[in-house]
């Protein structure tokens, strides 16, 4: 009888610590954090959506794809909303790259590393995945929304 | 013609699933096959709960599971705490093959719309745990068979 008293005592004591582990892993005790994230002023923000919408067709082309292609799961653009943190954030790590640079980052993102992001997480077969116009619309789109 | 359920020395569903959720009594090595089951999806599971943490929580869909990874491995841990090896071995072989199938997807093509390129330290950590999971649970299960199958067979008489 005490045998089985004891298993059952082991048995309590095991879950009772597998269910608090369990506890302090889903509310992020001792867990990592996303990247930093760049906050961006309200005027910003106002400003962004203005160019993007100055863009017409092809700012409303471009979005489309960025959520199309999943990137809007990544990567935050504050203009339309999206918030994605495991990668760098567009608003901040964009600001003032010309286009050229911007179509580069998107078709060979494995030649960039941004501290503080695992760098060959990115998709890397853009070039294959996406149109010229569909690429064209997509850099537009990011051009205007990080300024 | 099917017999009926509750036919003597036949097992009806009933039966079977009260037969399933009765702990089992099972020998050295199959117990210590489990463990390290269990051992290698809880450690998948507490890295699932690290990288939600760390930036997938935000991604759709995908988030979401990672959370449920975490609460799906603890309750399935409990499961074989209670001695329940049966549910144990289907929850644990349905988690970790789901994790790993579910990454694999993500790399080849797209997983609810998300897609990624290469493997952070801590995801190759989760896929290599994930594949012992699913190994030592088939150890455990083959290791066990006789103790399940008579398990089985006294639930039928006891019917």
């Amino acid at each position: 009888v005490s045998r089985i008293r004891r298993a059952a005592g082991i048995r309590t004591a095991l879950g009772a610590v597998v269910i608090v582990i369990t506890a302090l892993v889903l509310v992020g005790v001792g867990q990592g954090s996303p990247g930093a994230q760049i906050p961006i002023s309200p005027v910003a923000v106002t400003a962004a959506r203005a160019r993007i919408a100055a863009l017409g067709a092809e700012g409303r082309a471009g979005q489309a794809d960025f959520a199309s292609q999943g990137c809007n799961a990544c990567h935050t653009i504050a203009a339309s909303g999206y918030s994605g943190r495991l990668g760098p954030n567009l608003d901040a790590y964009l600001k003032g790259a010309p286009p050229a640079a911007i179509r580069q980052f998107i078709l060979h993102p494995l030649t960039v590393k941004i501290p503080g992001f695992t760098h060959n997480l990115m998709p890397n077969n853009f070039s294959t995945r996406l149109t010229h116009d569909e690429l064209k619309s997509l850099t537009a789109y990011l051009h205007a929304a990080a300024g | 013609v099917a017999a009926p359920a509750d036919t003597p020395g036949r097992a009806g569903p009933s039966d079977l699933i009260r037969v399933l959720l009765l702990p089992a009594d099972f020998e050295r090595p199959a117990f210590l096959a489990f463990g390290a089951a269990a051992l290698a999806l809880g450690v998948a599971g507490y890295f699932h709960g690290h990288l939600f943490h760390e930036g997938y929580a935000q991604v759709s869909v995908v988030g979401p599971l990672f959370f449920l990874n975490v609460i799906g491995t603890a309750a399935v841990i409990l499961l074989l705490i209670r001695g329940l090896v049966l549910p144990f071995a289907a929850g644990a072989l349905s988690i970790s093959l789901g994790a790993i199938v579910s990454i694999i997807i993500s790399h080849r093509s797209s997983f609810f719309g998300f897609a990624e390129a290469g493997y952070q330290t801590t995801a190759l950590v989760i896929l290599i745990s994930e594949g012992l999971a699913v190994a030592f649970t088939l150890v455990g299960l083959w290791l066990s068979r006789q103790a399940l199958i008579l398990q089985l067979r006294s639930g039928e008489v006891a019917s």
